[in-house]
């Protein structure tokens, strides 16, 4: 062998040699890689074990705190927080039971749930995990009740080896309690967490739709009540109205009995001229029946002896008044009846003009010797829209306390203030005014200061409540031995 | 550093100077690996500059000529082992401004303890880029290597000068590479 061959020999021989451990260290490197591999691979496969057990449990968690919140009944909320609590629990069966007074008191048919969200009736399973459940415990429970069981039923693949349990309040004092039959042999300490916080959410979602209930029941009976206080108003409108009728009573048989007085004295002097007109006519009929004429002379002179022209002439007079008389009884009768008709409470255009007039016919008659009334009868103003029978009511009212006011003779003044929304009455009195004290409380019910008998002290907290329900606002001003003036503000009938 | 790059300077070494050439250095360096290097092992950096310094003494160039020599070789072989992607660029400038986004990333999906260096852009101009090299190793002349390569490969002619380097007394490398 040649030096040079021999060279390139050792030359390639020390390189297969690099070669060689350079190989085994490549081999070693790959196990290594491979190791690292392997282990990172099970790292990963635990990581993403725990991630899918996190994801399970947001979304377990973000559905109970969405249901929660949502338009869900109670009924349905239970029963679709034992599907999500069943199946992120992998339970076996979930049940839903109402306890009372620490007793059982669900129906033992009531549907269990299975896998897969089947939910059917066991009667036996239903009683077998109820045992499991400590419904001797009134109190809301702070943790998730766990109970080892050894439950087996034909509905059940496996047998149950735990119960989970917790209650939730519900109305007159009774429990719900829901329970889960697991299977597993160790209760996860993550799980247990997972279902403490969602418990939360539950509750939240059964307070808040027992708290919705409870309201629904009150504004319910609120309800009622506005109607009863509603109708008891109006009985306590009309009886108000009726006790000043009859306060009114002998003022209103004074006007009655005037014109009925003197139609019936006019009747009288009717009756003597009737008689004096059929003795004219019998002389008249015997005259022909002598004489078989009638002189001119003659009938003039026995005309003049009956007084028949003054006879004619006065006739006509008393008819007139008479007619004047019937006409001012029809219209107290007529304002009688707009005022004492019942409590309806239809509303129409109203002329507030109109309405004073027949109240100033019904109060008048008491007071009509005594003070002036300062009313322009033909102003016009709009209609208003309302019920003439309660507006009466309210000038009845306040024209007699005008006139109560006065103990010496005075003025009533009646004015209105028209602008573009409203028309205000004002009714100004002469009398002995009001101290501020008295001001502040004359609204009040019962308030009075009438002597007992003479007032019911409702008169003016009702003649608030008919311009309330008019829309409309009643206010007053008053001076000490001024007088007093109350304005009625309500708004007119727009187009 | 990277096996990879004593694999290289193996090949480089044997392709260039001859079998014997590396089998010479190998005696009179006499590293601790025995020059077994495989490309996914990791070695000390000393060696590497041992080597290169044997090889350099051993043929009477400057460090800076042998690092350019290994660099402008080196080039085409990283880029043979690089992915697909990697690959599509079509100048050296805009290779240039690729590197740590692309290549210096794909290095790291590999070896994640890789020392890498850095490249800071200075200025720039339609013929001309100016890049400052940072890297604790100092071997600007090996970069400068590995750009020539990449300028032969896409068959653009470049000048590279080095107006600052750390090799020079000055506080930076900065590399300058001019279009033809």
């Amino acid at each position: 062998m040649s030096g040079d061959l021999q060279k390139r020999v050792e030359l390639l021989e020390r390189k297969l040699a690099r070669e060689k451990k350079a190989r085994s260290l490549a081999e070693m490197k790959l196990e290594d890689y491979s190791r690292q591999i392997y282990l990172s691979n099970q790292e990963l496969k635990r990581s993403l074990a725990h991630s899918r057990k996190k994801q399970e449990e947001l979304t377990f968690l973000s559905q109970a705190s969405a249901m929660a919140s949502s338009e869900l009944s109670l009924v349905e909320l239970v029963h679709d927080s034992i599907e999500i609590h069943g199946n992120f629990l992998n339970a076996l069966c979930g049940v839903n039971y109402i306890a009372d007074n620490g007793i059982l008191v669900s129906n033992t048919e009531s549907p269990i749930w299975f896998h897969e969200n089947h939910w059917l009736s066991d009667q036996t399973l239903y009683q077998l995990v109820a045992q499991a459940v400590p419904f001797d415990q009134k109190e809301i429970q702070d943790q998730w009740v766990i109970c080892e069981a050894n439950i087996e039923s034909k509905q059940l693949e496996k047998k149950g080896t735990w119960v989970v349990s917790i209650n939730y309040p519900l109305l007159d004092k009774k429990v719900g309690w829901t329970a889960y039959l697991l299977d597993c042999d160790i209760l996860d300490e993550d799980t247990l967490y997972v279902l403490d916080t969602a418990k939360a959410h539950i509750r939240t979602g059964v307070t808040r739709r027992l708290d919705e209930k409870r309201l629904r029941q009150h504004a319910t009976q609120l309800e009622h009540t506005v109607k009863k206080l509603e109708k008891a108003k109006m009985q306590l409108i009309h009886a108000e109205k009726m006790a000043s009728l009859g306060r009114l009573a002998a003022g209103v048989a004074h006007e009655i009995n005037n014109p009925v007085g003197f139609i019936k004295s006019n009747q009288g002097i009717l009756h003597g001229y009737l008689q004096e007109f059929w003795g004219w006519q019998n002389e008249l009929t015997k005259e022909l029946e002598d004489n078989g004429k009638i002189d001119q002379q003659w009938f003039l002179q026995h005309f003049e002896k009956h007084d028949l022209t003054f006879i004619a002439s006065d006739a006509e007079e008393i008819l007139r008044e008479n007619r004047e008389g019937i006409e001012r009884i029809i219209e107290i009768v007529s304002s009688l009846q707009t005022f004492s008709h019942g409590g309806t409470k239809e509303y129409e255009p109203v002329s507030l003009v109109d309405v004073i007039q027949k109240a100033l016919k019904i109060v008048w008659g008491n007071h009509k010797y005594e003070h002036k009334v300062v009313f322009d009868e033909s102003i016009k103003i709009p209609l208003i829209l309302g019920n003439s029978g309660e507006l009466q009511q309210v000038f009845i009212n306040l024209l007699v306390n005008a006139a109560q006011a006065m103990l010496q003779p005075g003025t009533i003044t009646i004015t209105f203030d028209v602008n573009s929304e409203t028309v205000t009455t004002s009714i100004r009195d002469s009398g002995i005014g009001m101290e501020q004290s008295t001001l502040q409380k004359i609204f009040t019910p019962f308030f009075t200061t009438k002597k007992v008998g003479d007032g019911t002290g409702l008169g003016l907290s009702v003649i608030q409540a008919i311009i309330e329900s008019h829309n409309g606002v009643v206010t007053v001003e008053s001076e000490k031995n001024v007088g007093s003036v109350f304005h009625v503000t309500i708004p007119i009938l727009q187009d | 550093m990277k096996g990879i790059v004593f694999v290289k300077f193996n090949e480089f070494v044997e392709e260039t100077f001859g079998e014997e050439c590396w089998e010479e250095i190998l005696d009179e360096v006499n590293p601790d690996s025995e020059g077994a290097y495989i490309s996914v092992g990791t070695f000390p950096d000393e060696e590497l500059f041992a080597l290169v310094t044997a090889l350099i003494n051993k043929h009477s160039l400057t460090m800076a000529e042998g690092q350019r020599a290994f660099g402008q070789w080196l080039f085409k072989e990283l880029l043979n082992v690089a992915p697909d992607h990697a690959r599509h660029f079509k100048d050296v400038f805009t290779f240039l401004h690729g590197v740590e986004d692309v290549i210096h990333v794909e290095v790291k999906k590999l070896n994640p303890d890789a020392i890498l260096p850095q490249f800071k852009f200075l200025e720039e101009s339609e013929n001309h880029i100016s890049l400052q090299y940072i890297s604790p190793r100092k071997m600007c002349f090996f970069c400068e290597g590995l750009i020539q390569g990449l300028a032969e490969y896409l068959a653009e002619p470049v000048t590279i000068e080095q107006p600052e380097c750390e090799h020079e007394r000055c506080e930076r490398c900065v590399i300058k590479v001019t279009k033809i």
